[in-house]
């Protein structure tokens, strides 16, 4: 057998030349064939139909900066809801001041703001897990606590306001305030 | 390439099955050989070939023309088959090392190459496996040592001597094959008569 040593890898210097042998695995291994498997051609064809039918990995990439960009935006739409309720809460000794109907509407605002993204939760996968964490309950129990914060606004302001006129005097000097208990004491004791 | 090469591989981007079909059944037995060479189950070679093929399709569009097509076809399934031989590397290449230390050499090699295909695919399995990756890429795949590298994350200088060690390997066990098909070979004349 004639050895072809022209198609063979060149080697590096001090490397031994290559042998016969060595030409001859070359040359007969890449020319080898092998018949694949029966089942073969039909797992290759099985397998490009399945990716056929689901969007490419490019395909998806708008999709999924879409559901990225969405989960994001919702997040932040949740911590700045989450805020309003404490920020309302605050200033819960001035609610005397607050209409009844004011603070009723800004309740059911915020109520339908919380339930809002439910519509849209097909459309980002983030959503519908930031829902199955926090599932409509919590809406509902942010609602509950804002109409009870509501409740006490009316008791409080329904109230008389002459008390609270009695009292600011004898706030702002307490001193005095002592005083006149001890002149009234006094003055049953006579 | 061939005109009809060009024309089945146009019909192919245009994913019409049969000219895909035409294609698989013109080139599946060299690219599972190619596959073949690279694992010890004809399972996985299998797997490397389906893996290959399907690569095959998806980027086909990606194929140049001056380019050769049972050579990127090649690359693709030698690529494949590496992803699987690092995938399913359970030892380092030192064990290999040691195990071929311990195996003793014969360098009596054929100075004739006249061997059959069923000797060599016999001797080449009989290589430690990183020898066998090593020896196939760079001999009968043409990868420089740079590429071989860089294809199993080891040093250049690693490739090189995994390369020298197989060789010496590959030489020992088709010499001792040629000397039991053929006892009076590497006699000196005046002993075999």
């Amino acid at each position: 057998m004639k050895v072809q040593f022209e198609n063979m890898p060149p080697l590096s210097p001090g490397e031994t030349p290559w042998a016969d042998h060595e030409v001859q695995v070359h040359s007969m291994l890449n020319a080898a064939e092998d018949t694949p498997p029966e089942g073969l051609e039909a797992r290759i064809w099985e397998t490009l139909d399945a990716e056929g039918t689901l969007p490419s990995a490019s395909n998806r990439a708008p999709w999924i900066a879409a559901a990225v960009t969405g989960g994001l935006l919702l997040g932040a739409f949740w911590m700045g809801s989450e805020d309003t309720p404490h920020k309302s809460a605050l200033p819960a000794p001035s609610a005397v001041q607050v209409e009844a109907d004011r603070a009723s509407k800004l309740a059911e605002e915020e109520a339908s703001e919380l339930v809002l993204p439910q519509d849209g939760k097909e459309a980002f996968e983030p959503v519908a897990i930031q829902q199955t964490q926090s599932p409509a309950p919590q809406a509902e129990e942010v609602i509950e606590h804002r109409e009870l914060e509501v409740l006490k606004g009316l008791e409080s302001k329904a109230i008389p306001a002459q008390s609270n006129v009695n009292r600011t005097p004898i706030q702002t000097t307490p001193a005095q305030g002592d005083t006149v208990r001890l002149t009234g004491t006094l003055k049953l004791k006579q | 390439m061939d005109q009809a090469l060009k024309d089945l591989l146009e019909r192919c981007k245009a994913d019409d099955r049969s000219a895909q079909t035409a294609l698989y059944r013109r080139f599946a037995s060299k690219v599972f050989a190619t596959a073949l060479r690279y694992t010890d189950s004809r399972d996985e070679a299998a797997d490397i070939a389906q893996e290959s093929w399907v690569k095959v399709f998806r980027h086909l569009a990606k194929f140049k023309e001056f380019n050769s097509f049972e050579g990127w076809v090649r690359r693709i399934t030698v690529n494949t088959a590496i992803t699987h031989y690092r995938r399913n590397l359970k030892h380092r290449y030192h064990d290999d090392v040691t195990e071929t230390l311990s195996t003793p050499l014969d360098l009596a090699a054929s100075k004739q190459a006249d061997f059959t295909m069923s000797e060599i695919q016999t001797a080449m399995a009989a290589l430690p496996k990183g020898y066998r990756t090593v020896v196939q890429l760079y001999l009968v795949d043409g990868y420089s040592h740079k590429e071989i590298a860089e294809m199993l994350g080891v040093d250049v200088n690693t490739s090189k001597s995994q390369l020298s060690r197989g060789r010496k390997q590959l030489q020992a066990f088709l010499g001792a094959m040629s000397r039991r098909a053929n006892p009076m070979k590497d006699l000196p004349d005046a002993e075999k008569k």
